[in-house]
């Protein structure tokens, strides 16, 4: 129980505290207002949330976005590629059908 | 610490402008507001790495959904009516349920780690692939397309489907229209 | 029919091609940078319904017309499918597209990515301008004034 309130516990997991903030100012909206569009725009304050979340899970420190490197022949630099470090592109596709979906 | 304090300063604004979309009543600057929203979700994504998320949620956010919002508020009014019960069961079940998501978060791995669960299998596996398989630049787009293409497919479809689906339900409401019209 | 402020009105038709030619460009650069088929038909959707927003929709309709718009985004879908169909009759597996050449099997694949974003861009522009003309086609319950 002490090490959840350690500083390196704190600063790696606050991000999942803010963004459930978030999704439940989202959700209040859904539960709380009467109006259908207000309903629906809370709803869509949710989803972005959630996306967030998602996404949030698939960065690297100090990663870049994973686009790689071209050489002049417009062909990948796969020399150049192997000394960057990237974020993982899996959770982006994922999101990315998400969002086109809803 | 320049890249803390942009993270912070974007969050700070979207809860500010989630907390003014709860509080207002005129439907004309609710829509707006939830525009400034998804550019801000579009930016934050940014500062996550995922730039073609980021592109996607601005265009489809702050383009298509707000001009369909507003086309929906034309056609109803234009002012919310506040609502006549008090707002303090919402908030009980809305804290119970953001503490049950607090407590299932305590166990995930921490902001960034190389190696998180998330990151040992199938992520590096695809980018170290891809300049051998595919030799396109774009990591994404090469996930999308070739490697999982065939989920890329299902979601075109139901995109046509979305659309034929309102296209139903909205046009057939005219032509009932029309023909009680020709009637009278 | 009413007429919007001249600015708008001057300041729309410079943009509109702008904006189509941005989205032909999100298109084709999907490989290359962020983008691809999803991001560029709702750039190039978002230009039709500029377009129908401040000329009329009667204007939009005649540049656009339905019966076009609900044929595109069937046909965006069946290119898709389309491709791999042709992947399996050249006899390589549904969606493989080390068919297109077989000798340069990346070169394949590009063209493969490049058909299959086109497919998906067309859909995706379809199907938004037809929601669009579905919900702009109903009169309006609130007068101008009331904005």
């Amino acid at each position: 129980m002490g090490k959840f309130f350690e500083l390196q516990f704190l600063t790696g997991h606050i991000h999942y505290l803010l963004f459930i903030v978030l999704m439940m100012t989202g959700l209040f909206i859904v539960v709380d207002k009467t109006n259908l569009v207000k309903k629906i725009i809370g709803l869509n304050i949710f989803q972005v949330s959630v996306f967030m979340f998602y996404v949030s899970i698939g960065k690297v420190t100090d990663g870049t976005a994973p686009i790689f490197p071209m050489d002049s022949n417009y062909h990948v630099d796969q020399a150049a590629m192997q000394t960057i470090l990237y974020s993982n592109p899996l959770p982006h596709v994922l999101i990315l059908t998400a969002i086109v979906v809803e | 610490m320049i890249d803390t304090f942009t993270n912070t300063v974007l969050f700070v604004m979207l809860v500010l402008t989630a907390l003014a979309i709860v509080r207002m009543e005129r439907l004309f600057a609710v829509v707006m507001l939830s525009s400034v929203f998804s550019l801000l979700s579009a930016l934050l994504f940014v500062t996550l790495d995922a730039v073609d998320v980021a592109f996607t949620e601005a265009a489809v956010g702050a383009g298509i959904s707000t001009v369909l919002m507003l086309g929906t508020i034309a056609l109803t009014k234009p002012e919310a009516k506040r609502p006549r019960h008090t707002a303090f069961v919402p908030l009980i079940v809305v804290c119970v349920t953001g503490a049950a998501l607090v407590y299932g978060t305590l166990d995930m791995p921490a902001f960034g780690s190389p190696d998180a669960p998330a990151q040992t299998h199938v992520g590096p596996d695809y980018l170290s692939r891809t300049p051998i398989d595919i030799d396109v630049p774009n990591a994404v787009t090469a996930i999308l397309g070739s490697y999982r293409g065939f989920d890329t497919l299902g979601e075109t479809a139901v995109v046509f489907t979305a659309g034929i689906g309102v296209l139903l339900l909205l046009s057939g409401l005219r032509r009932r229209r029309e023909d009680e019209d020709e009637e009278i | 029919m009413i007429f919007h402020h001249l600015i708008l009105r001057v300041v729309t038709k410079l943009l509109v091609g702008t904006i189509i030619l941005f989205a032909l460009y999100v298109q084709f650069h999907g490989d290359f940078s962020p983008g691809g088929g999803f991001q560029a038909g709702v750039i190039m959707a978002v230009a039709f319904i500029l377009y129908g927003i401040v000329f009329s929709l009667e204007a939009a309709k005649k540049v656009f017309p339905e019966w076009l718009v609900h044929k595109l985004s069937a046909l965006g879908v069946l290119i898709y499918a389309g491709t791999g169909i042709v992947t399996m009759i050249l006899g390589y597996d549904f969606l493989d597209y080390d068919a297109f050449s077989p000798l340069h099997p990346t070169h394949g694949q590009h063209w493969g990515l490049l058909i299959i974003e086109f497919g998906v861009g067309v859909t995706v522009t379809g199907v938004m301008v037809a929601i669009y003309y579905a919900f702009a086609g109903r009169p309006p319950c609130i007068s101008d004034e009331e904005w």
